[in-house]
């Protein structure tokens, strides 16, 4: 009995390349950045190494987070208030002086429960559409990361939207979707620096949950290459961690070989250093409600971009750095919240109805055609992927790949 | 090649199964199909087949279709309310016997308000339901598939699948795949779907497989016998070797690697019901 040779072929060309770029890193002395700043247009690539024989490279996702600039010059009224303090702005001013009062604490905790209910049974995160309340004040910085999604104006499946630039001088970024939220205190803390909900997205990542990969095929050069094509993909392995919870480098990994699959087949090209894909619809699991008991397992909550594309830069220390970006039908931006019900908005004092509200004032695609809005949103996520050994399973239903074809490069 | 599975998955692929790890209540095509478990049908509820798949049609031989209850959560409160109207008139509930009363709703949530007093046998997780359970609709009590799916077949092109998916995977077939056999076994041997069949495997989930090893035998490891073991149909211990191990119409049986428990040695046979 031997190990899976087309396994092994694709796990010698991650080990090279790992191990390439590791060698570089370590003799410059260079160290493994937390954050690296996204290079600019124009900017010259540092100094990459040759692509191993075969030209195949492959990397585990650590960081998938909404990227946030640190500050509170952003949220100037601070972060967006909680379902308890919006229901008391909805009295007169003599009333939630009553309220606020610590003997009335009772009465207030059972009166804006009861606003997060309707008399038909709904809540305001299940049934948000059912509630009309404002919208959240947006990010009011001109600063934002993300991905110019729309070469600077919308199309006429888009809408007219105020555009951000990036801390490194990136112009036309599109992130509607943190101009909404990015003053939430599960995206943004007290401190301006990233909230509880990076933290929690990461454990996502750790665990296994939403683990994702990415396998690039057909590289010829890291630094200026017109046709690669790239595998972004969820697996069901679970990384490896040190004991600072950063993911090691060298794991091995299976893309996922059970439905939902999400194997995202991109084409891209590599210039200056920087991979970027064509737009394309990216699917990729996010699995909320765990043990709940209207989950639906994932299937029906997912990371949707449509129109997505990948901006990673090629680090010296081996890893990849940069952006996903695309635009995702609003109501998966709140999935999250809707699946918990009820109890996102009395324990965890969401306004999902606010939050919805707020999606739809941003949202900036999917326009339709009948009433003019836009139900897409533009969205963008920090990516911070290490080198991995990847299986890169093609088949469909998972059960014939490891008798299928070698992996080998595109032919060029 | 570290091993190979026994069987082709395209010869079975008309079975509708795919290896689960977790026994995903679903009927959406794109989600693991649970099988049937045993037990009788209800009243008028057959199995039929469209262009070679298996499904549960009415009476009338139409396909029933599952609306998935869970899917519909963000159009109300109580989402077995939801087909009135343009639905009703698209789609015909699978209405249960006269006088049949409710076991089954769908489930509240947390931190709303409480759920009702329920009689007792009334189902409150809908992952734990029966095939089939009946829920209060709004024409009346309708039976409900494996907890989530109400049960409808469509007023026009009843005989058809193609609305599989429709709406955003509101409504799917209701695909049948055969409850897996109960084989005569060690109580430590289960059934598991793969690749669109059923295999053997222990209490660990590796698989079991026969067969003579010709070279490079480190992983064929026995699969061992506990203390008191004793026949059962075709399985026996044999103690001809270090420690007890089962053998299956008297050959030794071996178990599969635990860091890849579907894969059997290319020389091997798996173990089937």
């Amino acid at each position: 009995m031997t190990a899976n040779p087309h396994r092994r072929r694709i796990a010698i060309a991650g080990a090279m390349a790992g191990a390439t770029l590791l060698a570089l890193a370590a003799a410059t002395g260079l160290p493994h950045r937390a954050t690296t700043p996204a290079r600019a247009e124009g900017t010259a690539a540092p100094a990459l190494p040759a692509p191993p024989p075969g030209g195949v490279l492959a990397f585990v996702v650590q960081d998938f987070v909404p990227p946030v600039v640190p500050g509170m010059d952003a949220c100037p009224h601070g972060t967006a208030p909680r379902l308890r303090e919006i229901y008391l702005r909805t009295l007169p001013e003599a009333e939630q002086a009553r309220l606020r009062l610590k003997e009335n604490e009772k009465e207030l905790t059972r009166l804006w429960h009861a606003y997060a209910l309707g008399a038909d049974g709904s809540n305001i995160c299940s049934q948000p559409d059912r509630f009309q309340h404002a919208p959240f004040p947006p990010v009011e910085s001109k600063l934002g990361y993300g991905l110019d999604l729309d070469g600077g104006k919308p199309g006429k499946d888009g809408c007219a939207h105020a555009e951000f630039e990036s801390p490194t001088g990136i112009q036309g970024v599109d992130n509607q979707e943190y101009r909404a939220l990015g003053c939430q205190p599960e995206i943004r803390g007290p401190d301006g620096n990233g909230g509880d909900a990076l933290t929690g997205m990461k454990q996502f990542h750790t665990s296994g949950e939403w683990t994702q990969v990415i396998v690039l095929k057909g590289v010829d050069s890291l630094v200026d290459d017109p046709d690669v094509e790239v595998i972004y993909a969820n697996t069901a392995d679970r990384p490896e961690i040190d004991s600072k919870g950063q993911f090691l480098r060298g794991v091995s990994f299976t893309v996922n070989d059970t439905a939902p699959r999400h194997r995202n087949v991109l084409h891209g090209r590599i210039h200056n250093g920087v991979l970027t894909t064509d737009p394309a619809d990216i699917a990729l699991a996010e699995t909320w409600g765990q043990g709940g008991a209207r989950d639906i397992r994932g299937n029906r909550s997912q990371y949707h971009y449509r129109q997505g594309r990948l901006r990673l830069e090629f680090q010296p220390d081996g890893t990849l750095r940069g952006m996903i970006g695309g635009y995702r039908p609003i109501f998966d931006v709140i999935t999250s919240g809707s699946l918990g019900g009820a109890g996102t908005a009395v324990v965890a004092g969401i306004d999902c109805a606010a939050q919805l509200a707020s999606l739809r004032q941003y949202a900036d695609g999917g326009r339709d055609p009948k009433t003019g809005q836009c139900t897409t949103i533009s969205s963008a996520m920090r990516i911070l992927a290490v080198p991995a050994f990847v299986t890169d399973l093609t088949a469909a239903d998972g059960s014939t790949p490891k008798h299928a074809a070698p992996n080998r490069s595109p032919a060029r | 090649m570290r091993g190979s599975r026994l069987i082709p998955a395209a010869a079975l692929a008309s079975l509708a199964l795919t290896l689960s790890a977790t026994p995903a209540q679903a009927q959406p095509a794109d989600l693991p199909i649970p099988a049937a478990r045993p037990g009788p049908l209800p009243p008028g509820i057959a199995v039929g087949h469209v262009g070679g798949k298996a499904y549960y049609t009415d009476a009338r031989g139409r396909v029933l279709y599952g609306m998935d209850m869970r899917v519909l959560l963000r159009a109300g409160p109580d989402p077995a309310q939801f087909c009135t109207g343009d639905c009703a008139r698209t789609w015909e509930p699978l209405l249960a016997p006269a006088g049949a009363q409710p076991n089954i709703a769908f489930p509240t949530g947390f931190g709303g308000r409480p759920a009702p007093a329920r009689p007792a046998g009334f189902i409150v997780q809908p992952q734990e339901a029966p095939d089939w359970t009946i829920i209060a609709g709004p024409q009346g009590p309708q039976w409900v598939y494996k907890g989530w799916h109400m049960v409808f077949a469509r007023r026009s092109d009843g005989r058809s699948d193609r609305y599989d998916g429709a709406d955003g995977r509101v409504w799917n077939t209701l695909k049948y795949v055969a409850p897996p056999p109960v084989p005569a076994a060690p109580a430590d041997v289960r059934v598991q779907a793969l690749d669109g069949a059923y295999v053997l495997v222990d209490g660990r989930g590796r698989r079991l497989f026969v067969g003579a090893c010709r070279q490079g035998c480190a992983d064929w490891q026995p699969f061992a016998a506990g203390m008191a073991s004793g026949t059962t149909g075709a399985w026996r211990v044999s103690t001809a070797g270090d420690t007890p191990q089962w053998t299956y119409r008297d050959q030794p049986v071996f178990v599969a690697r635990e860091d890849s428990p579907m894969d059997i040695p290319a020389t091997a046979k798996g173990l089937q019901p």
